[in-house]
């Protein structure tokens, strides 16, 4: 799905990103962890050509993401608040990313019933802009658009971060059921181990834009990683 | 308040100015607002010198009188413009409601500030010269001309404090709308020449210069009063206490037939509808429908350059207000965009028909000018074609390069020179400047009717070639994409 090839980031002669080569294939659920300033989020914005790579290249279904923008039917991803439009209500967010996707009202709303338990009784209906639900809610409104279209490919960046831990459980249920029965491609930061370790199927761990670690993940991977991060 | 807390906001604002994303950081563009400050200056200067010397040699009267018979409107203006251009000046609350600061040095150092702010110096440039002219040229002693001053600059502070207030308050700023409506109607039926009423005020200056000190008080109580609106409003939530009232807008579905276009054009009437500083541009550019009336007078009847002027900035006003700021509209949520399902040329379409709607609504609500005369009339159709095919695209190109973070909640956080930028400059300026030209080449070759024609038949042009502009607008967006992405980053919170 995704061809990492000879990437790298670098702001005035400082490199912060630095990958070779990575390849994230069809179907797998790809957790990013790291410190700050380990790279994760840089990787993400040239994953979403939202940032010029200094050397190398991203590629989506063989395209390069910079020179083509076909990947954009493909991909959704959510990644802070400037992926959400302040002045909308939820219910016109989603129709909105919809229409963009031609999916049509009627469907829209309908593919967003299995999400209310996620919701918890917060986001639909409550008349309120998006620009005055609490963090959290936002952030439930955000992921829950980048999962509603049905792109074969979602980026996530630190989903759990913000979330109450009732929604937090419901949301590692929901990416473990749809990664299990779909065979949609999920790429997913965060910097709570335990989750990470829970959802995702690789881990790669960055550290100061080089990929340090990059494991299946198994029954160890959280003592691992718990293990590597206490020692740095 | 002690003196170090002072001297600490110094240091903060010193550093938030130079450390401040938008502040240039290339000496050249520095050197150019150098140039434009010295530029205004001289401008304001020699109007001061050119309205001084034709009240007084050419209409021979006396200039302080006849300048004050104006002055109650200079006021008005100023609180006019103030309202829909200056920035009101923010309190920097969040990391400081936790610090030994009182909340009071806090507000006096906001309000102290903005008293320096360019809207109230800009004026010593124009009055200064006006008052030492006074003095040399005019038989004026200092004293009065010093307490003259001390009248006008009590006016610039108090239409200052009185900006922040009627920002906050809405009753207050309704009053205030009032007060103006109602000194309109008086001076339109001619019941009190509203200059002439205030000017003995203003003269007060002559007579007794110290009686000029009753606008000392004056001064302090629209300070104390906005003291205390920003008092109040130093909590956090302070801002969003208000009740919110959803507007379904059902009515938008009428966009469907438009394709994928409707998606960003629904949302942008929303954006004009729900945000604050997107319904102040929109409105004043829809208020530029009225701007033709200034040149429905005799005087410029039958000039037909004021009528091809009016033309185009009664059809244009959305596009050069609302216009010039897109995408920058977007720019809290640009990422989500460059992400979506949809190609830059998509997005770009949707923008251009946006305008384009919008013009064309504007141009039928201007048709309303046949009733002064056909030749204002033709010039609104010609400048709404020419707006609509050309200037649609001169604006959606100059828009890859304006790049202004947009707090949609704050109006007031554009507006200022911050935002210039000489591109900016050269395509503001072209959709104006073209028509003008093919307008004087018509009336060369034959008569204002072929300029008309002239112009709207490069308006038709324009639209005919549009998509052949789109892959150039495309690829200017697209050259300047990672630029623009970074740029909206930085949204002033």
């Amino acid at each position: 799905m995704i061809e990492i090839d000879n990437l790298s980031k670098s702001y005035n002669n400082d490199v912060v990103l630095n990958i070779p080569k990575m390849s994230i294939p069809k179907s797998q659920t790809f957790g990013l962890v790291g410190n700050n300033g380990a790279g994760k989020t840089t990787l993400f914005s040239l994953i979403l050509d939202l940032i010029k790579a200094s050397t190398g290249k991203v590629t989506i279904s063989n395209n390069d993401v910079s020179k083509n923008e076909s990947w954009k039917s493909i991909t959704s991803a959510f990644i802070d608040d400037q992926f959400l439009i302040s002045y909308l209500t939820p219910e016109e967010y989603f129709t909105f990313i919809g229409e963009l996707r031609n999916i049509k009202k009627d469907e829209i709303l309908k593919s967003l019933e299995p999400y209310e338990d996620f919701f918890h009784g917060e986001i639909m209906g409550k008349k309120k802009y998006i620009r005055d639900l609490s963090k959290g809610n936002q952030k439930k409104v955000g992921v829950v658009g980048a999962l509603i279209c049905d792109t074969p490919l979602v980026v996530l960046d630190e989903p759990f971060a913000n979330l109450d831990p009732t929604t937090q459980i419901r949301l590692k249920v929901l990416l473990k059921d749809k990664s299990k029965n779909s065979d949609k491609t999920f790429v997913i930061s965060s910097h709570d181990l335990q989750h990470v370790t829970e959802v995702c199927e690789r881990i790669v761990v960055l550290d100061k834009g080089h990929v340090v670690k990059d494991v299946k993940t198994s029954k160890n991977t959280f003592k691992d990683l718990e293990g590597f991060f206490a020692n740095q | 308040m002690s003196k170090s807390v002072i001297a600490t906001f110094f240091y903060l604002s010193k550093k938030s100015f130079f450390r401040g994303s938008s502040v240039a950081s290339n000496i050249g563009k520095k050197i150019l607002l150098g140039y434009f400050f010295i530029c205004f200056v001289a401008i304001a200067a020699s109007l001061a010198v050119i309205s001084f010397y034709s009240f007084d040699e050419g209409l021979g009267k006396d200039p302080l009188i006849e300048i004050n018979n104006y002055l109650i409107y200079f006021t008005i203006l100023w609180v006019v413009v103030r309202y829909f251009f200056q920035k009101i000046p923010k309190l920097i609350i969040n990391p400081l409601l936790l610090q030994p600061i009182s909340k009071k040095s806090t507000v006096h150092f906001t309000l102290f500030k903005s008293t320096f702010s360019f809207w109230n110096t800009m004026n010593f440039y124009f009055f200064i010269p006006f008052g030492l002219l006074l003095i040399y040229e005019s038989e004026y002693t200092l004293w009065q001309v010093s307490s003259w001053w001390l009248i006008v600059f009590s006016l610039i502070l108090i239409t200052n404090y009185i900006n922040i207030i009627i920002n906050g308050i809405d009753r207050i700023l309704y009053s205030v709308a009032a007060l103006m409506i109602s000194f309109f109607l008086l001076q339109k039926y001619e019941i009190i020449e509203i200059g002439e009423f205030f000017a003995p005020v203003f003269n007060l200056s002559l007579i007794s210069p110290i009686s000029s000190l009753i606008f000392i008080p004056i001064i302090i109580l629209s300070y104390y009063l906005s003291f205390n609106f920003f008092k109040q409003k130093f909590y956090l939530d302070s801002d969003s206490k208000k009740k919110v009232e959803i507007k379904k807008l059902e009515w938008l579905s009428l966009f469907d037939r438009f394709g994928k276009a409707s998606t960003f054009i629904k949302n942008d009437i929303r954006l004009i509808i729900r945000s604050k500083a997107a319904r102040g541009v929109a409105v004043m550019g829809l208020l530029f429908i009225l701007y033709g009336l200034i040149f429905q007078i005799d005087l410029y009847r039958n000039m037909s350059f004021f009528q091809i002027f009016s033309g185009i900035f009664v059809t244009g006003g959305f596009l050069l207000t609302f216009g010039q700021y897109v995408p920058s509209w977007d720019s809290s949520f640009y990422p989500l965009i460059m992400t979506q399902n949809i190609s830059y040329k998509e997005y770009l379409i949707s923008k251009w028909w946006l305008m384009v709607i919008f013009t064309f609504a504007s141009t039928i609500l201007s048709s309303f000018y046949l009733i002064f005369s056909w030749e204002i009339f033709y010039a609104v159709i010609a400048g709404g074609i020419f707006n609509m095919g050309v200037s649609s695209i001169i604006i959606l190109i100059s828009g890859a390069y304006t790049r202004i973070p947009m707090n949609l909640e704050n109006p007031k956080a554009f507006g200022n020179f911050k935002a210039f930028n000489f591109r900016m400059f050269i395509t503001g300026t072209l959709p104006l400047l073209i028509p003008v030209f093919l307008f004087n080449v018509g009336v060369l070759i034959k008569d204002s009717n072929l300029g008309f024609l002239l112009i709207a038949s490069f308006g038709v042009i324009g639209f005919f070639f549009r998509n052949i502009a789109f892959k150039i607008v495309e690829k200017i967006y697209k050259s300047e994409k990672y630029e623009t992405v970074k740029a909206y980053k930085m949204i002033d919170k």
